[in-house]
């Protein structure tokens, strides 16, 4: 089997540490686990590393402050995974600079689309830097806000989406007036790891297009490309 | 300095007390000193003005020419009508047992020597009649009328007891009145102010207020004891979600390891049944620990459209194999938190999809200013009198239902009512035709109908 990444994991609970790269390992990617900050420091002096997983908990310097210490220098890519399951952790973690964040308990195979996801663009944008990771997208009024995962409507409304379909706006946002098959869309946003329960790109669309298109029946934003896909036809602004 | 003088002191109640009942006898005398010296019409006044008056006839009659008696007469009987004047030749006879000051008062502005005669028994103070024998012959007798009695005329003298009477209504009401003032100034309105404040504890946004100290001794020690008794109870709940945060901490890590386990579960009907268990604990240890969160804490709020939650939570349920669905559209904002909004109507429709086959949200429009969510199931609903009692913490259905069914501690339709109430809303459940229930949530509208 070959590995496809290599990833640090930064957890002080050595079941869990094991779990995850035993769950990993069988998906072709490897883990190296340590247990502290300085733990980690030495490992990736030794060796680069594909992903960061850190936990914020942790014996001695926590979490949040390793990711704001990593971001100061690097774009290395980072997921945080905390059991503290408070929102505003989300907002810190994901303005510190960190790539994602998940929630324990979580579904294994939700952090491994996670890691792909995370992989996929920070191989895409390779040398983009931390702060243009923390970009807003804006199309017809709309913004998108990439780090505290926020879609606001022209009216100033925030409005809910689930995770599938903010990634797959984020997808459509980077990739506008271009047709974008069903395949490029799933790779695009869940990878091709799709639970039981993920729905299909058509669902998602649709979805989508219930939350913000002016009249969902006559879609504007995202456009049917009949046989081949769908377009996103306006015009993005990144900032 | 002994309990009791240190009670007696002017920042005490009973020494506030003391002080008013003194200012009060102050007071009193002062009133009644000026309006003696003011000249007012006092007790005293009145009986020398009456002496002056018969004294001052009785000399008009003295130095009046004899024949010109009748006319002096007729003109006093016009001016004085409380008393009569005559002229008769012979004394009239003096009753027993007259006390000789009875006169002094008269004879002292009378001439020397005048030699002045009480017709019945009048002393000091009551005038009953008096005959002054005049230097150019006969009688001058001074009756008072008997309709007008002194005490009734204007040179009326008012009796002991009316002036006893008098002094004490005065009296009292002027320790009324400052005992009326006092006691709103310096022990109702300190006392009002921290009712007041202690009803507002525990704050709504979570800042700590202290309870301003003032008014008496004792007021301002009840208000020190509700600052400590507040900061004893908030470091209470601090230490309490602390401990929480602390197991909820490792209870997660414990759920993580066992999520995770499970994904080597080689049974698949085992592994299934692993999983629903863990999903329910992380739910109910979630819950748990939003129930403790809420209430102390202020929710960052935002325009929210309701109409993308709705279809949010619908989607999610659905995505699980629910039969939920959404009848709605439109753009409707309200001022909210998103993720409290996803909680409270994701906690709804969880309770209907548990206890019920099909779901159906739906949203209308109430009046100009709100609308109104229906969360519908065609489940058994829940009785009347038991739904006031449903949206309290720890509030289960049936009291012993087995935990695998629907599982939870009670605390879904506490917490709904909570995040509504805190956007302004209200959570009510009504009963459903032909069965099932309505859990009907009521929001205010960020911006009145167009």
């Amino acid at each position: 089997m070959t590995q496809t990444a290599s990833i640090l994991l930064v957890e002080d609970d050595a079941e869990i540490g094991e779990l995850i790269s035993r769950y990993l390992g069988d998906n072709q990617i490897g883990v190296t686990v340590v247990k502290s900050g300085a733990e980690m420091d030495a490992a990736l002096s030794g060796r680069p590393f594909d992903l960061v997983i850190l936990d914020i908990n942790l014996p001695g310097e926590d979490g949040l402050s390793i990711c704001r210490r990593m971001r100061a220098n690097s774009a290395q890519p980072i997921i945080i995974v905390t059991a503290r399951g408070e929102d505003v952790d989300k907002i810190i973690g994901l303005e510190l600079g960190a790539d994602d964040y998940l929630a324990k308990p979580f579904n294994p195979r939700e952090l491994l689309a996670r890691i792909r996801s995370v992989l996929r663009r920070s191989s895409a944008a390779e040398s983009a830097s931390a702060t243009q990771r923390r970009q807003v997208y804006r199309f017809a009024g709309w913004s998108l806000d990439l780090a505290s995962r926020e879609l606001v409507s022209p009216q100033g409304a925030k409005i809910a989406t689930t995770g599938a379909e903010f990634d797959l706006l984020h997808a459509l946002c980077e990739h506008p007036n271009r047709v974008l098959t069903r395949d490029q869309l799933i790779s695009l946003t869940h990878g091709p790891m799709a639970g039981p329960f993920e729905r299909s790109i058509d669902t998602l669309v649709s979805r989508l297009r219930q939350k913000i298109e002016q009249d969902a029946k006559n879609p504007k934003l995202i456009q049917t490309v009949r046989s081949e896909g769908y377009m996103f036809s306006t015009q993005v602004m990144k900032s | 300095m002994s309990p009791f003088l240190r009670r007696l002191r002017p920042d005490h109640l009973a020494g506030q007390i003391a002080m008013l009942v003194l200012a009060a006898i102050v007071l009193f005398h002062f009133i009644s000193t000026t309006s003696r010296h003011l000249g007012l019409p006092g007790p005293r006044a009145n009986h020398i003005e009456r002496n002056e008056i018969v004294a001052n006839a009785i000399v008009a009659l003295d130095a009046a020419a004899t024949s010109e008696r009748e006319d002096v007469l007729a003109t006093l009987a016009k001016t004085t009508p409380w008393i009569r004047f005559s002229i008769e030749d012979e004394p009239p006879p003096a009753p027993e047992g007259k006390d000789p000051k009875a006169t002094e008062a008269l004879s002292a502005r009378l001439w020397d020597d005048a030699a002045v005669t009480t017709l019945d028994r009048s002393d000091e103070r009551r005038f009953g009649g008096v005959a002054v024998a005049l230097r150019k012959g006969g009688y001058a007798v001074a009756v008072p009328m008997e309709r007008r009695a002194p005490e009734e005329g204007p040179g009326g003298e008012p009796t002991l007891w009316m002036r006893l009477l008098e002094r004490t209504v005065l009296f009292f009401l002027l320790c009324v009145t400052l005992l009326t003032i006092w006691a709103s100034q310096a022990v109702v309105a300190p006392l009002a102010r921290l009712a007041e404040e202690a009803e507002r504890f525990p704050e709504e946004g979570g800042e700590k207020r202290q309870i301003a100290e003032g008014g008496p001794q004792e007021v301002r020690d009840l208000a020190r004891a509700l600052n400590r008794m507040q900061s004893r109870i908030e470091a209470m709940i601090a230490a309490r979600s602390q401990a929480l945060a602390a197991i909820s901490h490792d209870l997660r890590t414990i759920i993580t390891r066992l999520r995770l386990r499970s994904e080597f579960v080689s049974d698949a009907s085992l592994q299934e049944k692993m999983l629903r268990d863990i999903e329910m604990m992380d739910s109910m240890l979630r819950k748990n620990l939003q129930h403790l969160r809420d209430g102390h804490r202020s929710p960052d709020k935002r325009l929210i459209d309701l109409d993308s939650v709705l279809q949010t939570v619908s989607d999610q349920f659905a995505d699980l194999g629910h039969d939920v669905t959404y009848h709605g559209g439109g753009r409707h904002v309200i001022l909210g938190s998103l993720t409290d909004l996803q909680r409270a109507f994701a906690n709804l429709v969880e309770n209907a999809a548990s206890h019920a086959k099909t779901v159906e949200i739906s949203l209308d429009r109430v009046t100009a200013g709100a609308v109104c969510v229906n969360v519908a199931d065609d489940g058994p609903g829940i009785p009347p009198e038991a739904r006031a009692r449903m949206m309290e913490p720890f509030e289960r259905g049936e009291p012993c239902r087995n935990m695998n069914d629907h599982g939870g501690f009670g605390l879904g339709l506490s917490i709904v009512r909570t995040l509504v109430e805190e956007v302004g809303g209200e959570l009510q459940l009504l009963d459903r035709e032909p069965r099932g229930l309505i859990a009907r949530v009521t929001l205010p509208l960020a911006f009145a109908a167009e």
